[in-house]
């Protein structure tokens, strides 16, 4: 008898599961409404819902919390609506506006997409918010934005760093990484409702990134910029040639790292300046004292014996 | 409210009184409950039909902004290669970094130093751009930081305004940067696709400087 209800309690949930639901709703709180990818009905919403793939949540206020297909945790906050979509290649959830926290520790990835921008989730913590900008939130593990419409533009984030895309200033890219401030992540996570545990790892996230920039800019004191200046090294040249790129068998990238070891000694030089030719050191020349001959030392001796001796009247 | 609805149609009935009164009053009642199952029906279609006005409306916005941003990036690309001479520069209005307002030159200066070694690109090239732009100091107008302005720019895929601080560079011909300079024109052109200048600049630093170091950078036969 328990088999067959463990049995029948299985099929149930593999049914739902591998129908057409792409998540279930564990917890939620506010005005909370989902309406289903065909429009038919609009849910009723209690916890433990499942929710059908390209079904739209809308959350005017309060949180919800939801478990998606993927094992991803998503939880949303006010004034926002997303839709859930699932295919066999990606599991996605297009974010129209709001925000939304993303964790997919131990899961499959998760491609979030706004308007702007896109980022793929990969066993991290994320946070995105969408209003004007697409602004994406590291909180724990890499993450990348990148521009949705041109995916060669992407900017990496580290824990505790943001990134913003608005195309409205004069760029096509993410802005550059930057170390999130506290109060920010605070507002951040104050309008999510998140709970208290994961809200604590997001602060201690952003406090590490904050310490180690701290720490290294204490370490390297900016008086230690090089000071080194090029000291032309005269190489002999065997037949002349045209220089070009091509001939120098190196790398862009190798010139560039050269180049900068002579204008910032603390760039790292990864196998570079070995190749290039040192300057053979000069021969030490060591004054050997030449010994006197013996005929020259008896003159010198009688010489000196000659001399008045101190305090005696010379003869 | 339907069984309040209810009570006061029965109160009614009870004092009208008689048959006639009762069944004209059930008949009312019966028309008032299938009045209000109707507005029930009719509310919950008109909820419905809210919901899809909401998603269309939500829809039709997605796709407008989706449609901006497409067409935002078409935009800002042309504008961007024209500009700086490449699609994913970065240029001074576009950069959202502000520093303190109570930093002076010397800690600009020092940030930025820190953020060039550090690789915190576009950070670097404005905390330097802005140190050397407020102060008279003749330190911040040395060749050697100019280079370093000229690399910051470069390193954030500003050629244009990297190549101006290379060109100052350049005009001094016995500085000892003179040759880098030369051969970060030549990396800044060959970024632009613009060969043929990058191999003016090769040659002008092998016709110039045959025997310097940055030569044997670019021409294999000169490091043997």
């Amino acid at each position: 008898m328990m088999l067959l209800k463990a049995f029948l309690f299985f099929c149930f949930l593999s049914q739902a599961w591998s129908g057409t639901s792409c998540g279930r709703v564990e917890d939620f709180g506010g005005n909370l409404e989902i309406l289903d990818g065909g429009r038919l009905h609009p849910q009723e919403v209690k916890p433990q819902i499942l929710l059908p793939c390209g079904s739209w949540v809308s959350l005017k206020q309060g949180w919800v919390r939801i478990h998606h297909l993927s094992g991803a945790k998503i939880h949303a906050g006010v004034d926002t609506f997303f839709q859930l979509q699932a295919s066999e290649k990606q599991h996605k959830l297009v974010l129209y506006h709001g925000e939304v926290f993303v964790d997919t520790s131990g899961t499959e990835s998760l491609l979030l997409v706004s308007p702007q921008a896109q980022s793929w989730v990969r066993q991290a913590k994320v946070l995105m918010s969408v209003r004007d900008t697409t602004q994406l939130i590291a909180l724990k593990n890499t993450a990348c934005l990148e521009n949705r419409l041109d995916a060669r533009y992407q900017v990496q984030l580290h824990p505790g760093e943001f990134s913003i895309l608005d195309l409205k200033l004069l760029r096509v890219t993410p802005s550059a990484p930057r170390v999130v401030s506290s109060s920010d992540l605070k507002w951040h996570l104050n309008l999510l409702q998140l709970k208290a545990s994961d809200q604590q790892e997001a602060i201690f996230f952003s406090e590490q990134r904050k310490k180690q920039v701290t720490k290294s800019f204490l370490k390297n004191k900016p008086n230690d910029f090089a000071e080194e200046k090029i000291q032309p090294t005269r190489t002999k040249i065997v037949k002349r040639s045209i220089a070009s790129w091509e001939s120098s068998g190196w790398t862009e990238a190798e010139i560039e790292k050269s180049l900068l070891k002579h204008i910032a000694g603390d760039e790292p030089i990864e196998g570079v300046l070995h190749e290039l030719p040192q300057k053979k050191p000069k021969k030490k020349v060591t004054l050997v004292p030449q010994k006197i001959k013996n005929e020259e030392e008896d003159r010198l001796l009688q010489k000196l014996a000659q001399l008045p001796a101190k305090g005696e009247e010379p003869r | 409210m339907a069984i309040f609805l209810m009570l006061v149609a029965c109160v009614g009935l009870f004092k009208a009184g008689g048959a006639i009164a009762w069944k004209d009053s059930f008949h009312r009642l019966f028309h008032w409950a299938d009045r209000f199952q109707e507005m029930a029906e009719s509310n919950k279609l008109l909820r419905l039909e809210n919901k899809k006005l909401q998603i269309d409306l939500e829809n039709l916005k997605f796709q407008k902004n989706e449609d901006w941003a497409h067409k935002q990036t078409e935009k800002n690309k042309a504008l961007l290669l024209a500009q700086a001479g490449s699609e994913e520069a970065s240029t001074p209005p576009s950069m959202t970094y502000e520093h303190s307002l109570d930093l002076n030159s010397n800690h600009l200066f020092s940030l930025g130093i820190y953020y060039f070694n550090h690789r915190e690109d576009e950070k670097a090239a404005m905390a330097l751009t802005q140190a050397s732009k407020h102060s008279e100091d003749a330190r911040f107008h040395e060749l050697k930081y100019q280079m370093m302005l000229g690399i910051a720019w470069y390193r954030v895929q500003n050629y244009v305004l990297a190549e101006s601080y290379f060109d100052e560079v350049i005009k001094y011909n016995d500085s000892s940067y003179h040759t880098q300079a030369m051969v970060w024109k030549a990396l800044s052109a060959k970024k632009q696709h613009r060969e043929r200048k990058s191999q003016f600049w090769l040659n002008a630093l092998l016709e110039k400087y045959p025997h310097a170091l940055e030569t044997s950078l670019v021409n294999l036969k000169s490091r043997k």
